[in-house]
C-alpha cells in the first residue's frame, strides 16, 4: 500500500530547545535541572549566550550582562561554552532531519525550515511525523526540539514559538489568519522594535488588529510595504523553503569582541579593529570568496549600538583592501571621548573568485629604490 | 436542563488557564485552550489522529466552514465536545465524542436547548514529558 501524500503545502519550523545548554548538559548530565547559562564572566564584560528554562524562571534572558544575570538568580551554573561541540551536534541533528527531506533550509545553528510538501508521510499526517521526528531526536541525541506545522514558513515559525518547550503545535490549514489574530505584534517575524512602536502609536497591539487597520493611515505612518505587512499578518507567506547549495557562500562573515573594560582611545581601537578584520578577511579567503561591502559596529556603554557601512568599488580579498575602508568608518564613528564597550567587524556583498586588484594599480609601476 | 454529556462513556475538554504562546490567556474570551482527555487508543480518531492530553487551540463563536474541527456545547463549560463538520454543515463527533443533538432534532422537540458551535479549532499542541535526568 503506498503511503497518502500530503496535497496541501505543509512545513515544518524546527527550533533545538535551549540548544547550547542542552547540548552542555548532554557533556555534563550533571548540569540538569540546574539553572544553566552558557556565556562570559561575570568579573568581565560577559554576557548570556544563552539560559536553560530553569534560569529563565529567574528572569535571566540571553544577551544580559552575566553580572546582572548572577544578581538574578544566585546559585546559577555558568559555563563558557564550545562552539565546536554545538556545531557538531547541529551538522548531527541537521544530518538526521535530512533524511526525512532535503528540502531543509538552515537559518542557525539551531533553527531549520522543512518543507514536506507532497512527501508521502509515513503515517499520512504532518503532526504525527512531527511528533516522531522529535522522538527521534531526543532518543538519538538526547537533545530536545520545538516543530511549529504549517502551510507555510511564516507560521510554521510562529507556532514553533508557540509551542516550546518540546511542544508540536500544528496550525491547522485554513485557520492561519485566526491563529495570528489575538497575537502581538512583536509575534510576527519582521516586526522589529521601531515598526512596533510606530504601530502602538496608532493603537495597534495585536495581528488582528493590524489585518483590520485602514491601510493608507498605516502608510501614512511607516511608509513601508504595507499591503504585505498586512499579508503576512493574515498569515499569507508564499515564500519557499530554500535549501543551501553545497557550496553556497555566507551572505556575510563578521566577528566581534567585547573589551573586558570600556575603551575610548583611538589607538586601541584601531589595533582591535585590525585583528578583527584579519580574522574576519582570512575566513573569506578560506571560501576562496571577495567581499564587496565593510561594516563596523560599535555598542557603547549604554547598550546603543551602532553601525556604519560602506561599499567598495571593487571587491576585495585582503586585508589591505579593507583596512583604510574600516579605519575611516571607526573614526567617522567616535568621538575620542565615549567609552565603547563592544567592536564588530562584518564584510558583506560575498561572491566567489573574481578577485582581482584594482587596474590602476595594476598599472602601477614598479618602485625603485634608487 | 440540559444533561451533563457522561463522562464515563465519552472523552472530554479540560479548560486551561492559559497558553501564552498560542495566544490564549486567562480571561479571553475569545480563544480558549482545552486538553483532550479520556480518548482510548481505541477510539484515537484515524482522520484527525487525537490524543489523550493533545491541547487543542479554539477561537470562540468563529464561522465554521466544512471540513473544520469544532467544538460545540450546550451551553455549559462542562459540555464541551468535539465534532466535525461534514457535507451540508452536518456535525459528526470524532475522537469518542457522540454526535450533537441538533435544534429541530427529537431533543429540541423535546423543550431540551440544541446544541451550537462553540468554536472552531484552530490548532493543536502536544508536548512531551521533559526527558528524565535520570534516564539520561
Amino acid at each position: 500500500m503506498t503511503a497518502p501524500t500530503e496535497a496541501r503545502r505543509v512545513v515544518f519550523h524546527v527550533d533545538l530547545d535551549a540548544f547550547f545548554v542542552a547540548v552542555e548538559r548532554v557533556l555534563d548530565p550533571s548540569l540538569h535541572g540546574k539553572p544553566v547559562v552558557v556565556g562570559g564572566s561575570p568579573d568581565g564584560r560577559g554576557v548570556v549566550a544563552a539560559a536553560s528554562y530553569e534560569a529563565r524562571a529567574f528572569g535571566v534572558r540571553s544577551a544580559m550582562p552575566m553580572a546582572r544575570a548572577v544578581r538574578l538568580c544566585p546559585q546559577l551554573v555558568r559555563v563558557r561554552g564550545s562552539r565546536d561541540a554545538y556545531r557538531r551536534a547541529s551538522r548531527a541533528v541537521f544530518g538526521l532531519l535530512r533524511e526525512l527531506t532535503p528540502r531543509l533550509q538552515k537559518v542557525s545553528i539551531d533553527e531549520a525550515y522543512l518543507d514536506l510538501s507532497g512527501q508521502p508521510l509515513v503515517a499520512g499526517r504532518a503532526f504525527d511525523t512531527a511528533l516522531r521526528l522529535q522522538q527521534q531526536v531526543r532518543e538519538r541525541f538526547r537533545l530536545d526540539l520545538s516543530v511549529g506545522v504549517a502551510s507555510n514558513r511564516l507560521v510554521a515559525k510562529v507556532a514553533s514559538g508557540a509551542s516550546k518547550p518540546v511542544g508540536v503545535l500544528e496550525v491547522l490549514p485554513g485557520q492561519e489568519q485566526r491563529f495570528l489574530a489575538p497575537l502581538p505584534i512583536r509575534k510576527l517575524p519582521g516586526i522589529g522594535p521601531a515598526t512596533a512602536e510606530r504601530l502602538h502609536g496608532l493603537r495597534i497591539q495585536t495581528l488582528g488588529a493590524l489585518v483590520d487597520a485602514d491601510p493608507r493611515r498605516l502608510e501614512a505612518h511607516l511608509g513601508r510595504d504595507v499591503e504585505g505587512l498586512q499579508m503576512r499578518a493574515r498569515g499569507i507567506d508564499t515564500s519557499p523553503v530554500r535549501p543551501a547549495q553545497p557550496d553556497a557562500l555566507p551572505k556575510s562573515i563578521s566577528h566581534e569582541t567585547t573589551f573586558p573594560v570600556d575603551r575610548s582611545k583611538l589607538s586601541y581601537l584601531e589595533k582591535r579593529l585590525a585583528e578583527l578584520l584579519h580574522a574576519t578577511a582570512s575566513r573569506l579567503r578560506e571560501r576562496e570568496a571577495v567581499a564587496r561591502t565593510v561594516s563596523i559596529k560599535l555598542r557603547l556603554t549604554d547598550f546603543t549600538t551602532l553601525t556604519r557601512d560602506r561599499t567598495l568599488p571593487h571587491p576585495g580579498r585582503e586585508d589591505a583592501d579593507f583596512l583604510p575602508t574600516a579605519r575611516q568608518l571607526l573614526e567617522d564613528l567616535l568621538d575620542g571621548r565615549t567609552p565603547i564597550r563592544l567592536l564588530g567587524v562584518k564584510l558583506a556583498g560575498i561572491e566567489r573568485g573574481a578577485w582581482q586588484p584594482a587596474l590602476f594599480e595594476e598599472a602601477k609601476p614598479a618602485r625603485t629604490s634608487d | 436542563m440540559p444533561e451533563p454529556l457522561p463522562r464515563a462513556a465519552s472523552p472530554w475538554l479540560e479548560l486551561l488557564e492559559e497558553l501564552p504562546g498560542a495566544g490564549v490567556t486567562a480571561g479571553d474570551a475569545g480563544r480558549v485552550a482545552l486538553r483532550l482527555h479520556g480518548v482510548a487508543a481505541a477510539r484515537v480518531d484515524p482522520q484527525h489522529g487525537l490524543a489523550e492530553g493533545d491541547v487543542l487551540v479554539v477561537a470562540v463563536g468563529a464561522d465554521a466552514e466544512v471540513g473544520d474541527l469544532v467544538v460545540w456545547w450546550q451551553g455549559q463549560l462542562d459540555q464541551l465536545a468535539l465534532a466535525e463538520v461534514s457535507d451540508g454543515y452536518r456535525l459528526d463527533g470524532v475522537a469518542g465524542f457522540p454526535a450533537p443533538i441538533l435544534m429541530g432534532s427529537g431533543a429540541a422537540q423535546r423543550g431540551q436547548a440544541g446544541a451550537s458551535v462553540y468554536g472552531v479549532v484552530i490548532g493543536r499542541l502536544r508536548q512531551l514529558q521533559a526527558a528524565d535526568p535520570q534516564q539520561r
